[in-house]
């Protein structure tokens, strides 16, 4: 038992020491989504510019450039973090990157949290279309009155849209490979992008075309994208070099990375071709670094989440399952009925919303505007006191199933009720859940997938994003659903191995 | 004779059920004290009182001349010399047999494992279970759980036992081997108060006999007295019906 529950403080003290963990000094991290071409892209092969990720493939791209060239600059090391769209200026107000440098468009709103620079390039804003559309010779946003527009979800691409008159507001997307498709689907009439974008997004798909807008008759916008520093850092020594060091890139030069970095977007959609299954293990042959890391994370989450919350469960079921002393003084029946009042209500509020409401909830509203965490750290604390939750109810009924003769009998040899409960109910009580408790890791293998909302790229994440670079969703969510049974599977067993182990009695019962 | 707890006016209800109406009993040192009477006559809850595993509403227990009941009292330490043996054994079932003796010793008494070891050994041979000691206390026979319960008591050293009705959820091939052990122990000069329906083994081992009937204790004496010249009517109709 002791034993026990050091292992889980210790997992507890290294789940919190991986929350402080910071950027290194002789790096210069930068973040980015690594799925929004020709900024940014992810790719399997190395490329003379690509940057190596943590654990899936290559970052390549127009900002993996630029970042390449300031890094040098600042003589330090590159290195690129994969971090979705919503949680960069998070990552970068908790000092997990030094910068996004991820296409991204200084606007009043953004101002507000974070420093940008010069912009590091400008186009227009076009509208990509079907090469077969009478839209492919529109020359005003006024032609898209009435039309199904859509545009990536919490950027300008989709706020614009509602300076078309009476235009139908599309439901924004995640990302223009999921765009491309409702395009080609007819779900879509345009799609809003600038010109780098959508350079990449015609010359990948034969049947797409973009449109540009006469003068005056185009949005009205700013659409140059400049590299965000962290608030508050402006006129600091790192803010002016990182200035001075993208101030020493040539108009031509960038033009030059520009025109690279169109060509060499990845191309994906008309590739892979053939039955359901080649489609499949072609899918699954290409892109497994990233299903890979997906799997890395997943198992991350629920590892810890699973010891972590067995960890609170432990604490809030014991609370919860000690009874009033008949001994008691005043004061420890009150704060008896406080701490069992306060558990009750923990329980009620985790066990009654979903964790994707917890999740938003948390991140958005604590973890990262008041303690400035990234989303990893956030996911792993939110899956621990989510569940604790259910951990703490589990391990009442455990306590409260044990005899109360055991209790008795250790009371009765002069142990403490702290000491009893620790040496005699408690270890018994983990025992006779230990399916129950199990059965959390497996629950937590397949519920952190709901932590996609906040952007911790989890396995769930990592299918999504592929699915959207493949175009294909039944293909690549049926890999992920045999990776999850696989996980699922696997977790099981070890499970059903464990509990005889330690269970042979329970056994011998059942036969 | 010394006198080591001593019980006076104890009252005991659960909410409408007034089960101890008065109780005086003193308990001395190297005395075997029984306890008999009829199913719900407040045997067992006179005896949890003493060890306070239940609070009493009325009355007082002094052990050694302080009152338990006291709220400065520190009640760990009063149960660590008043040791219990259960119907139902107790054992702790997360750990064998030698650690089910040993934990009260160390965690308790804070006594070094080596010292805590010889005597969990000497109790458990004693008791017959010296070949047990690594055995799962989950596969000992009723009789075998009983013996060492007795011994797990006997390793705090206790000044006063007290047996619940030792016997009762023993097959009867079982009884005897759980009977020679309390009977040694008497005759080692151990101070027992004894629950029991058994009236031979009462009338053999005990000093004093006390029959509890309706919360009080009705009836009180010397065992061949209590046995042979029974007083009282109801003691009498009791008996009788354990007559052969
Ligand atoms: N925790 C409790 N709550 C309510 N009533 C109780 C409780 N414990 C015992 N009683 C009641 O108190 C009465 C006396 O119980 P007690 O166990 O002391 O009797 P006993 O003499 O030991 O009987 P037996 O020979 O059956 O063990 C019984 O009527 C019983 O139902
Ligand atoms: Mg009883």
């Amino acid at each position: 038992m002791q034993k026990t529950i050091r292992m889980l403080v210790l997992v507890a003290l290294v789940f919190f020491s991986s929350l402080a963990i910071k950027a290194e000094e002789d790096e210069f991290v930068v973040g980015m989504e690594c799925n929004y071409a020709p900024y940014n892209w992810q790719s399997q092969t190395e490329t003379a510019y690509s940057v190596a990720l943590d654990g899936s493939g290559y970052c390549d791209g127009y900002d993996v450039r630029i970042a390449q060239d300031i890094a040098d600059s600042l003589n330090k090391k590159l290195v690129i973090k994969r971090i979705a769209w919503d949680g960069l200026q998070a990552a970068l107000d908790s000092g997990e990157i030094d910068a996004i440098i991820a296409g991204m468009t200084a606007n009043e709103d953004r101002e507000n949290g974070i420093d940008f620079t010069t912009p590091y390039y400008d186009t227009d804003m076009v509208m990509i279309v079907r090469k077969d559309d009478e839209l492919a010779d529109a020359t005003s946003i006024n032609d898209f009155s009435y039309k199904n527009v859509v545009g990536q979800i919490s950027t300008n691409y989709d706020t614009v849209i509602d300076q078309i008159p009476n235009v139908n507001h599309m439901t924004p997307r995640e990302s223009y490979p999921e765009m491309v498709i409702a395009l080609k689907s007819h779900e879509a009439d345009g799609i809003t992008a600038e010109v780098p974008v959508a350079e990449s997004i015609v010359s990948a798909n034969d049947d797409l075309t973009y449109v540009t807008f006469a003068e005056g008759q185009g949005f009205d916008i700013d659409n140059s994208v400049s590299i965000g520093l962290k608030e508050g850092s402006r006129g600091t020594e790192e803010f002016i070099a990182v200035q001075e060091a993208l101030d020493n890139i040539s108009q031509e030069t960038r033009l030059e990375y520009m025109t690279w970095a169109s060509e060499n977007a990845p191309s994906e959609t008309n590739e892979i071709d053939g039955s359901f299954i080649d489609k499949v293990i072609t899918i699954a042959k290409e892109y497994y670094p990233i299903f890979l890391y997906g799997v890395y994370t997943t198992l991350i989450l629920a590892i810890v989440g699973t010891l972590a919350g067995l960890l609170i469960g432990l604490l809030l079921g014991t609370l919860k399952a000690i009874s009033i002393d008949p001994q008691d003084n005043l004061f420890k029946r009150v704060l008896k009925k406080i701490l069992g009042l306060f558990v009750n209500f923990y329980v009620w509020v985790i066990r009654g919303t979903p964790m994707m409401v917890q999740a938003m909830f948390v991140y958005y509203g604590f973890l990262r505007p008041v303690l400035g965490w990234g989303v990893m750290s956030s996911g792993l604390l939110i899956i621990s006191f989510n569940t604790g939750a259910y951990m703490a109810e589990i391990i009442r009924s455990g306590i409260q199933s044990i005899d109360k003769g055991q209790l008795e009998a250790a009371r009765s040899l002069g142990m403490s009720y702290k000491s009893a409960m620790f040496h005699i109910i408690l270890p018994q009580a983990i025992r006779n859940s230990f399916p129950s408790i199990g059965n959390e890791f497996i629950v937590n293998i397949k519920d952190s997938s709901m932590l996609n909302v906040i952007g911790v790229i989890e396995l769930f994440f990592e299918t999504k994003s592929v699915a959207g670079s493949v175009s294909l969703t039944t293909e690549t969510y049926f890999i992920a659903a045999l990776i999850y049974l696989f996980l699922t599977t696997l977790a099981t067993w070890i499970l059903n191995y464990t509990e005889n182990k330690i269970n042979p009695n329970n056994n011998l019962k059942k036969v | 004779m010394e006198t080591i707890i001593k019980v006076e006016d104890l009252h005991k209800r659960y909410d409408d059920l007034e089960v101890l109406k008065g109780i005086d009993l003193a308990i001395h040192k190297k005395e075997v004290i029984s306890l008999i009477g009829s199913s719900g006559s407040g045997k067992s809850t006179l005896l949890r009182s003493i060890n306070l595993l239940e609070i009493p509403d009325k009355g007082r227990i002094y052990y050694h001349d302080k009152d338990i009941l006291d709220k400065s009292i520190d009640i760990d330490n009063y149960r660590s010399h008043v040791g219990m043996v259960f119907q139902n054994f107790n054992l702790f079932n997360n750990l064998n047999v030698i650690k089910n003796c040993l934990i009260g010793q160390i965690k308790v008494l804070h006594k070094d494992h080596k010292e805590a070891m010889d005597s969990a050994v000497y109790y458990l041979k004693k008791v017959g279970m010296g070949d047990f000691i690594n055995a799962d206390v989950n596969n000992l026979s009723g009789g075998q759980k009983q013996r060492v319960a007795i011994a797990r008591a006997l390793c705090m050293e206790p000044e006063v036992l007290l047996f619940d009705e030792p016997t009762s959820a023993l097959d009867p091939e079982m009884v005897d081997e759980v009977l020679q052990v309390i009977k040694q122990l008497a005759s080692d000069g151990l101070t027992m108060v004894i629950v029991t329906h058994e009236m031979a083994f009462a009338k053999d081992v005990s000093d004093t006999v006390c029959f509890v009937s309706d919360g009080k204790i009705l009836e009180k004496g010397s065992a061949q007295e209590f046995f042979e010249h029974p007083k009282e009517e109801r003691t009498k109709k009791f008996l009788s019906r354990f007559l052969k």
